[in-house]
């Protein structure tokens, strides 16, 4: 769920008026719009990491009534979407090469492959666009598909002598797998509620929608809920429609090649990319395409099988990243910067003796520099502590994300000065002067004298903060029509005439009071019109594709680096596993480990802060481990008791029980946030001057998740690794096998 | 909680005190004269009370740290407190000249003690008063009962201060008033009767207050304060005083059987002294005296409480 | 009637126990830690239809027509404002605290200093037009604000839809200026769950 306030904001006057019906889908009933006089709400507990055997019911009850939009999942480009009515199309209708011995097997069908002679089609960047194979819905003949507007849905045959099938049919086998009533057994979702909802879903046009955040995909299985998500999306055309799934709040270019600066473009940057480097964390390069697996195979091993896993299809991870430092692979790192994060404590299983062990030992890493306000339970381990600047005192361009589906951003600056120390050039020091430091130190690009670009080729120092975001801030009071420039009267009150001298020399004469009115204002908003047009469709964005994937070649690719497995393509249910793919009951038994676990925001901490503050600890002092009130009846817990969650590796993760209705069973949930070691709660000595720390601060549960014993186990207990998604390397926060006992 | 044990020990020794100057008064009518028994009276009296609004006057904190705000303490009439001021003030009057004519004159006016005792009723019913007009808030603290609960606590409590000292200066004159003898068995009886009915009352109350209400009760028959409350106030406050006296008005082997049976703590006292079981009696009652006020104030549960 | 009386409605329905009010008026009044002159209970409630939803109510000073702290300070620190709001002088307090127990909301502290503070309905931006700090930051619009006998307002208008709203513990007779929508609905639903003040255990589930 979104930030439960803006998301209230947003439902509360429609539901009151009956516009508006909601299902809550949660392990745990937060605060939140499910109030118990409010109509059309309703809070359906379901058990974490299964959020995709609840998207796939509804989708097998859909495509069993027959209630999905068939119009809106046949067009086979943006194109014949656009001139159908929709924002949005999917490559339900591409045929899949569905053919074991054939070399593209998994790989959905190109021209080639079916024996189809296409003009070759270029991007406008020059690159070859594939040419992917459908049935065209007009003729019932495969044609390449931007050769017609509309696809058949469901095929199931032979094209060049390849057997192949739609994305969409292979879907329906996926759902398929389990019934209605094993899908309510996996979800505790009762069969009246999964097929009221699909009817429900599909009974609006293209007025619904699914609102999930990284939350519900918190779990090792985590991608098949935002492929189900995807998937429900796209099955009633819902994508950039408005009351479906519009997207959020696009904005001007600001921090990068915008309007007045080309804040995006550093001459002399060094070629480093994926392609001839490795992120530490694993990710965004299969197993198979690395260094070292070409070199041992080439030493003549077989199927040679890595120290710690790969995650092809992942993004960079902050937590996998820790992990490799911590076991000295892929490689070693040297030196470990970071900025305002407190990856230890964020890491579900990572916040353990031996991870912190191998942290402070400079054989591990020799040098740990952290910039951060607060000295955290990461930065308790640096070697050097930079001091860093709070939100009031420091520049960002955020934009708004979930709260607001208009075009435009907000802008944070420096209201105050900064408590942080004050430096000998009148600098405060932050992440920001000590980068432009160093980099400057090491004579990198982009950085130092003529570092920034503006529009008429004139170039500008990069030295300070200001010196980059003011500018980012010039870009977007010039974006479209440059906004009109600040009264004296407005500046005088808001005593932005008082504003430093460098702040006023990072943008010319003339942009000045124009970026004072954006900063006036906190940013820059254009009106809903703007964006959305008169038949509820997004007016801006259609030049740019939004193809939802039925069939993902790419999942359906991703060899598992240790069992050589591979999940679907296709969206369906996928138990939990672990890092080889071998599901965790295959490991532990379910009878003894009953439990899963369920993080859920706090309403008085964030992921990793506010334990220091006060007011917030006034409001509450500390979290609880929330229990479903017949779960705790059967092992004997009451209200208040201490309670403690064990993993089958023998994780403990203790608190005080909060019995509770509004609780799934079968799981335990926990306000994140809380259960810290550090971040206050220590005492801290600098130069000598020692600040008492409050234990209050540390007061709470954190969740200790099992490491992998697939990895330990195959590749030596030396390694520690997380639980994580196979595809996105993120860690299994949510789900996991405990058992609870009273402590 | 919003009141502690500060008010509760006000509470006691403002009715303590209040009963002490009543029996002096009294002792103007003691068949055989009893002048220390009521010189003791006189002092305990101004004393007690005295030193329990002095006790007010701390836990005021604000008044206490602003010492001219307690010039405003009758600004408002329809406070009891304002009253409750009003009467304090000229009971301590009184007290205090009856108190330094007896010292330098040897005698009192009969007239003085008259509307001293009748000043000192008022004390005693003023700190049931005063918690009572807070019931809306604490439905235990019931208007009805507790003055008149309160005014019987309040003689006995004076009472067995101002016997124990004189068991311990004056043993001869203990026993000049007769009926207090008889007192000594009835209050007990009588402030038991009372409590109970203050229970009935109030786990009888309906509507918003029902919860708050039968909660308190609870507090002091099973919960929190069960202890201090069946032993404190019921064991030694009521229940031992009042076996101790019917055992000194019987035979010393009865004294013994009634010991043993209702509180082993006496058997400690050596048998067959009267003054020794008559000063535990004593101190029992005034144990019991402020168990009442403290378990009055610390079960009670608000309304809206948590 | 030309006399002001200032009051609160609040709509049970719209609160999400956000707690920013809390927190507003935290900073608003500058209330000191571990007191609070708003707060919100937070609790499960089984709803007629079997199932679970959250309910959060808020709480503070109900600035009762017939006040009971009012009648019982001695000082007359305590007292009703031409508004028709409950408000302590503090020069008056002398912290005796009977306000505090007459009082059957419980709403009322007394500072380290030693008077006794409360809800004031943010009267220092209520006498010069603004709202209380609780009602302008409400996410959900929950809180309405303003004059009762003005029959233009937007509470009264409010309350004339809800048919004059309901009150805490109407049978103590007190006349709260603080009035609610869904209170007795909402009372009326089996609780499910330990009662939270914020988020601390206010009164534990007895299951």
């Amino acid at each position: 769920m979104i930030n439960f306030q803006s998301s209230g904001k947003r439902t509360l006057a429609n539901l009151a008026a009956g516009k508006l019906k909601i299902d809550v889908i949660d392990c745990t009933l937060a605060n939140g719009s499910v109030t118990p006089t409010i109509p059309g709400i309703n809070w359906i507990p379901i058990k974490p990491a299964t959020n995709a055997a609840f998207c796939a019911a509804l989708v097998q009850k859909i495509i069993a009534d027959k209630t999905y939009d068939a119009d809106a999942l046949s067009f086979t480009t943006q194109k014949a979407a656009v001139a159908g009515g929709y924002g949005a199309y999917t490559n339900a209708t591409y045929l899949v090469i569905v053919d074991e011995g054939h070399p593209n097997h998994l790989k959905l069908m190109r021209a080639a492959d079916a024996g189809i002679d296409a003009p070759e089609e270029k991007d406008k960047d020059g690159k070859a666009l594939d040419q992917f194979v459908v049935i065209d819905a007009a003729t019932g003949q495969p044609a390449v598909h931007s050769a017609c507007g509309k696809g058949a849905l469901e095929f199931e045959g032979e094209v060049n002598g390849v057997k192949v099938r739609t994305g969409f049919s292979l879907l329906k086998d996926s759902v398929n797998e389990y019934t209605m009533e094993e899908y309510s057994e996996i979800t505790g979702v009762s069969v009246e509620d999964l097929e009221r909802i699909a009817k429900e879903y599909t009974s609006h046009g293209t007025r619904a929608g699914i609102c999930h955040k990284g939350g519900s995909a918190a779990s090792v299985n985590g991608i098949d809920t935002v492929m189900g998500a995807a998937v429900l999306h796209a099955i009633i055309g819902a994508n950039q429609m408005i009351g479906g799934n519009a997207p959020n709040s696009p904005a001007p270019t600001t921090a990068g090649n915008g309007a007045r600066y080309k804040l995006g473009t550093i001459a002399g940057k060094p070629d480093v990319s994926t392609k001839n480097a490795t992120y530490i964390s694993r990710t965004v390069k299969a197993w198979e395409k690395t260094d070292e697996y070409k070199n041992r195979v080439a030493a003549g091993e077989k199927d040679p099988k890595p120290l710690m896993p790969w995650f092809g299809n992942g993004a960079a991870s902050d937590s996998q990243a820790l992990l490799s430092i911590v076991n000295r692979y892929p490689y070693q790192a040297k030196i470990l910067t970071s900025f305002m994060c407190n990856t230890l404590q964020a890491t579900p299983g990572a916040m353990r003796d031996e991870v912190v062990e191998r942290l402070c030992d400079p054989e591990v890493l020799p040098l740990h520099i952290v910039c951060d306000v607060f000295v955290g339970e990461h930065a308790q381990y640096a070697d050097y502590i930079v001091p860093d600047v709070t939100p009031y005192e420091s520049f960002g361009l955020p934009t708004t994300g979930t709260t607001f589906t208009g075009y435009g951003t907000t802008v944070r600056w420096q209201v105050k000065e900064p408590e942080s120390m004050l430096l000998d050039d009148g600098r405060h020091a932050s992440w920001e002067t000590f980068l432009a430091d160093v980099a400057q130190a090491c004579e990198l690009p982009g950085w130092g004298e003529n570092a920034i670009k503006d529009a008429d080729g004139k170039a500008w120092p990069l030295r300070d903060a200001c010196d980059f975001y003011l500018k980012a801030v010039a870009n977007l009071a010039y974006a479209e029509e440059p906004v009109a420039d600040i009264s004296d009267e407005e500046m005088r009150v808001q005593a932005l005439d008082e504003l430093p001298e460098s702040f006023k020399a990072a943008v010319t004469a003339e942009e000045w009071p124009k970026v004072l009115n954006v900063l006036s204002r906190g940013g820059r908003y254009w009106p809903m019109s703007y964006v959305h047009d008169a038949d509820g469709r997004r007016s801006r964005g259609f030049e740019k594709e939004n193809q939802t994937y039925y069939y993902s070649e790419k999942r359906a690719l991703n060899k598992n680096c240790y069992s050589g497995k591979r999940l679907p393509g296709v969206f369906g249910y996928n138990p939990e596993t672990f890092t080889d793919l071998s599901p965790m009951t295959d490991h532990f038994s379910r009878e003894e480990y009953p439990f899963g676990a369920s993080e859920h925001k706090p309403r008085f901490r964030s992921i990793s802060m506010l334990s220091n503050s006060p007011v917030m600890r006034d409001l509450c002092s500390h979290n609880y481990i929330e229990l479903n009130r017949e779960d705790a009846a059967a092992l004997g817990i009451k209200d208040g008791d201490k309670v403690r969650a064990t993993t089958p590796l023998g994780d403990v993760s203790e608190g005080i029980a909060m019995v509770r209705a509004g609780q799934t069973k079968g799981a335990f949930a926990l306000a994140f946030g809380y259960g810290h070691q550090n971040y206050g709660a220590q005492d801290i000595e600098v130069d000598g001057a020692v600040t008492k720390g409050d234990p209050a601060v540390a007061a709470g549960v954190r969740i200790h998740q099992m490491l992998d014993p697939t990895v330990t186990g195959v590749t030596g207990d030396d390694v520690i690794s997380i639980i994580a998604e196979n595809d996105a390397a993120s860690p299994g926060r949510c789900g996991g096998m405990f058992k609870i006992e009273k402590a | 909680m919003v009141w502690d044990a500060f008010i509760a020990i006000y509470l006691f020794l403002a009715g303590l005190g209040a009963g002490a100057f009543v029996l002096g008064a009294l002792s103007n009518w003691a068949k055989k004269p009893a002048p220390r028994m009521k010189k003791i009276a006189f002092v305990i009296a101004p004393v007690a009370v005295a030193v329990g609004t002095l006790v007010l006057v701390v836990d005021a904190k604000a008044g206490f740290n602003n010492p001219l705000r307690f010039f405003m303490l009758v600004s408002n009439l329809n406070s009891v407190m304002a009253w409750g001021v009003v009467i304090l003030s000229v009971f301590l009057a009184v007290s205090v000249v009856d108190l330094a004519l007896l010292l330098v004159r040897k005698k009192t006016p009969k007239a003085l003690d008259v509307a001293g005792a009748l000043l000192a009723v008022c004390v005693a019913a003023y700190t049931g008063v005063l918690l009572g007009d807070a019931g809306v808030a604490f439905p235990l603290w019931n208007m009805a009962l507790l003055p008149v609960l309160f005014v019987v606590s309040a003689a006995s409590t004076g009472m067995a201060a101002v016997l124990f000292v004189t068991h311990l200066v004056a043993p001869d004159e203990a026993e000049a008033l007769p009926a207090l003898s008889k007192a000594g068995l009835v209050l007990p009886v009588l402030e038991l009767v009372l409590v109970a009915a203050l229970l009935g009352v109030t786990a009888g109350t309906s509507g918003s207050a029902a919860a708050a209400a039968s909660a308190s009760v609870a507090n002091l028959l099973s919960g929190a304060y069960a202890v201090p409350f069946w032993l404190g106030f019921v064991c030694v406050g009521q229940v031992l005083p009042f076996a101790l006296e019917l055992a000194r008005r019987g035979k010393p082997g009865a004294a013994k059987a009634a010991v043993s049976e209702v509180a082993d703590g006496a058997a400690a006292v050596a048998p067959g002294s009267g003054k020794a079981l008559a000063l535990v009696g004593e101190a029992g009652v005034l144990v019991g005296g402020f168990m009442l006020r403290y378990l009055v104030i610390m079960a009670a549960l608000a309304v809206a409480f948590a | 009637m030309s006399e002001k009386k200032l009051g609160m409605l609040i709509d049970l329905s719209l609160c999400i126990g956000c707690n920013a009010c809390t927190v507003a008026c935290k900073r608003e009044n500058d209330v000191s830690l571990g007191a609070f002159n708003t707060w919100i209970e937070s609790f499960d409630v089984e709803r007629p239809d079997g199932r679970i939803a959250r309910a959060n109510v808020p709480k503070q000073c109900n600035h009762c027509e017939d006040a009971p702290c009012v009648k019982v300070c001695p000082t007359n620190a305590s007292y009703r404002a031409d508004d028709g709001t409950v408000q302590i002088d503090q020069d008056k307090c002398i912290g005796c605290k009977y306000c505090m127990a007459a009082c059957p909301y419980q709403v009322r502290y007394q500072l380290e200093s030693g008077e006794v503070q409360k809800c004031t309905f943010c009267h220092h931006r209520t006498s010069v037009g603004l709202l209380p700090a609780c009602v302008s930051t409400c996410v959900g619009y929950a809180r309405t604000f303003g004059d009762l006998n003005d029959p233009e307002s937007d509470i009264s208008k409010r309350l004339a839809e809800a048919k004059g709203g309901e009150v805490l513990y109407e049978d103590l007779g007190l006349h709260p200026a603080l009035r609610y929508i869904g209170l007795n609905e909402t009372e009326a639903m089996p609780v499910a769950s330990a009662i939270h003040r914020g988020g601390n255990v206010m009164r534990p589930y007895e299951g």
